[in-house]
């Protein structure tokens, strides 16, 4: 054998896809995965009702002093907390958290077998602070949004109310032209808000992107050679133009803000704008965005229609004792996107023993090319203990989401360790927030990202 | 990211997930497979890298496959849960249509099969083909040139 194309068209004639015709997926797949999580979340209401109901049955079941007495208790025990996390948000919600690093794959799907291990270094402050919390609070109407949204974008249409995902806890919207139950034809830009949390929307415009058209087909007309797309940077708005008409969305979508709050990321392929919701000077990780598609049209963009309402100072932990909550991912919070940002190319730990690694690099590149080998015949893989050891911190505001689905920003630690990676920890002392049962814990299923032995 | 944002931008994948999955796991198998891949997709919503959500999929679609032929192998044998993860079509799902393509494939080891199966059948390109596989273009180039070559010595 044999030439390229004769291989490539042996291969695609093999595909196992053409005989073994591929099932037809239908979308409640999609609303079953968010739903697997809401159940959690459910549960956890359940759990904190439960309880609840437990300790007012108890005072009620007390007759005469003795009521007395539970009711002198009762006023005397400590206040009760100001928020209640949800469990599940804490667990997923989190990109970087504790949880994400104690999962072992979240982030590194190629090397599963890490416990990971917290040591303080010599230079974290034992000092305790205190620091406000705040409640983000939706404003104005969906209609009102929607109609603001539509106008900045020049799109046309009507509101519509979403057939599936609408409950009156998270009610859902969408603004355009399209008949379609989900306000999605493919050809007419859509703007679509969920009335909960942060009240996000996002704007979408599919027909902003390059279409794919075949260029050969085989004898039963079956595509084999689809349009390969070349990069058209002529095409790009200039960072002055991006920045200009970035700051002229955000800013009449509700974020206010400056050129200079404006992050810029570009490529040949696109172009994208991204800026945060600052709070007292903090940023956040309530994020508006916008991007460009290869064709220098806008493709989509996303943002909120929330303010920040102070709640409250309260007291909190220092540093060092911030270090302990790295392993428990209750206490995991999401910071501004800025933190990843900064920390994004540090590589997290060495790889583990079982991974060696092949092929020649090319002169002058530096390239990747681990791959997982067996291990001696009889012999187990044992999980690898990482100590990371927290050189630094950084205090911070860090978004959580609460058992009724409300996001809080609440003061926290970033927590930078010996790898050039952080974890971001509440730093709130005990009792201000009503953590979810540590039993409720959901990383990933050992046998979905992480290789398990079965 | 919202639920209907996510509805939106993924709806449009379920064809190219279906069709990955088919391609290694039994027909039987591929709505289960496919919704412990969007349970997971959900769960790391935050992770996805804009522009390469079908990339990002694919990966975790990979392992959803490799652990669920660990499953299925490591109850026949208990050195089968030793194997390396296998995240392409096997010789068995190649052999349908053509059997010595099939011989030859057998002979190629997994990395090798995942970096032709990714372009020749999901029909990625190589950098996002690299992106699945979280490695740089330049070394997926490397590793698919050498695959294709130990493909075509195996079939002469």
């Amino acid at each position: 054998m044999t030439n390229n194309d004769e291989l490539d068209q042996r291969l695609l004639k093999a595909d196992p896809a053409i005989k073994r015709t591929a099932p037809e997926l239908s979308e409640g797949i999609l609303a079953s995965a968010i739903a697997s999580e809401n159940k959690l979340s459910i549960r956890a209401r359940f759990e904190l009702l439960s309880q609840n109901l437990k300790r007012a049955s108890l005072g009620f079941a007390v007759g005469g002093s003795a009521a007395a007495v539970a009711v002198a208790m009762v006023l005397t025990s400590a206040p009760a907390p100001l928020i209640q996390l949800s469990a599940s948000m804490q667990a997923s919600g989190n990109p970087r958290s504790a949880t994400a690093e104690m999962d072992g794959g979240a982030d590194k799907m190629m090397m599963p077998f890490m416990n990971f291990e917290y040591l303080a270094g010599p230079n974290l402050s034992d000092e305790t602070g205190s620091g406000q919390v705040y409640k983000l609070v939706r404003q104005s109407s969906p209609r009102e949004v929607l109609q603001n949204v539509a106008a900045v974008f020049g799109v046309e249409g009507s509101m519509n109310k979403y057939p599936d995902f609408n409950n009156e806890t998270n009610p859902g919207y969408f603004f355009g032209q399209s008949n379609d139950p989900w306000g999605y034809d493919g050809k007419n830009p859509v703007i679509s808000l969920w009335w909960s949390g942060t009240a996000s929307w996002n704007y979408s415009n599919p027909i902003a992107y390059p279409e794919s058209t075949c260029e050969e087909t085989d004898a039963d007309g079956n595509c084999t050679t689809w349009t390969e797309f070349q990069p058209t940077p002529e095409l790009l708005p200039s960072q002055e133009e991006a920045l200009a008409k970035a700051l002229e969305v955000f800013n009449a979508t509700g974020l206010n803000v400056s050129e200079s709050d404006i992050r810029i990321d570009s490529s040949e392929w696109g172009v994208n704008a991204y800026a945060s919701l600052e709070v007292d000077g903090q940023p956040t990780n309530v994020e508006w965005y916008m991007g460009w598609s290869s064709t220098g049209v806008i493709s989509y963009a996303g943002g909120h229609s929330v303010a920040a309402e102070a709640m409250g100072t309260y007291n909190t932990i220092s540093a060092l004792a911030a270090v302990d909550r790295l392993s428990d991912w209750r206490w995991s919070g999401s910071p501004s996107g800025s933190f990843y940002q900064r920390f994004q190319s540090s590589v997290m730990v060495e790889p583990a023993p079982y991974l060696r690694t092949d092929d020649v690099a090319t002169e002058g590149e530096a390239t990747d090319t681990s791959e997982l080998i067996d291990p001696a015949p009889g012999e187990q893989i044992e999980p690898e203990t990482v100590t990371l050891t927290v050189l630094e911190s950084e205090a911070a505001l860090l978004s959580i989401w609460d058992a009724n689905g409300e996001v809080w920003l609440v003061p926290g630690w970033i927590l930078i360790n010996d790898q050039g990676w952080f974890g971001a920890v509440i730093s709130l002392i005990e009792g201000v927030i009503e953590l979810p049962k540590e039993t409720d814990i959901m990383p990933l299923p050992a046998d979905d990202t992480d290789v398990s032995n079965k | 990211m919202s639920p209907e944002e996510f509805t939106t931008l993924y709806r449009g994948l379920l064809p190219q997930i279906s069709s990955y999955l088919v391609r290694r796991c039994d027909r039987a198998d591929v709505e289960e497979l496919a919704s412990r891949v969007f349970e997971i997709a959900w769960r790391k919503r935050a992770q996805a890298p804009k522009g390469f959500e079908l990339a990002w999929l694919y990966r975790i679609a990979g392992f959803v496959v490799a652990n669920h032929r660990r499953a299925l192998n490591s109850e026949k044998s208990f050195v089968a849960r030793f194997k390396p993860l296998d995240f392409a079509p096997s010789p068995e799902d190649i052999a349908i249509a053509d059997l010595s393509l099939s011989k030859a494939w057998s002979k190629l080891n997994p990395f090798e099969r995942q970096a032709i199966s990714l372009t020749a059948f999901e029909g990625l390109s190589n950098q996002d083909a690299a992106k699945v596989l979280e490695i740089s273009p330049n070394a997926f180039t490397q590793r698919l040139a050498k695959a294709r070559a130990n493909l075509r010595a195996n079939l002469s």
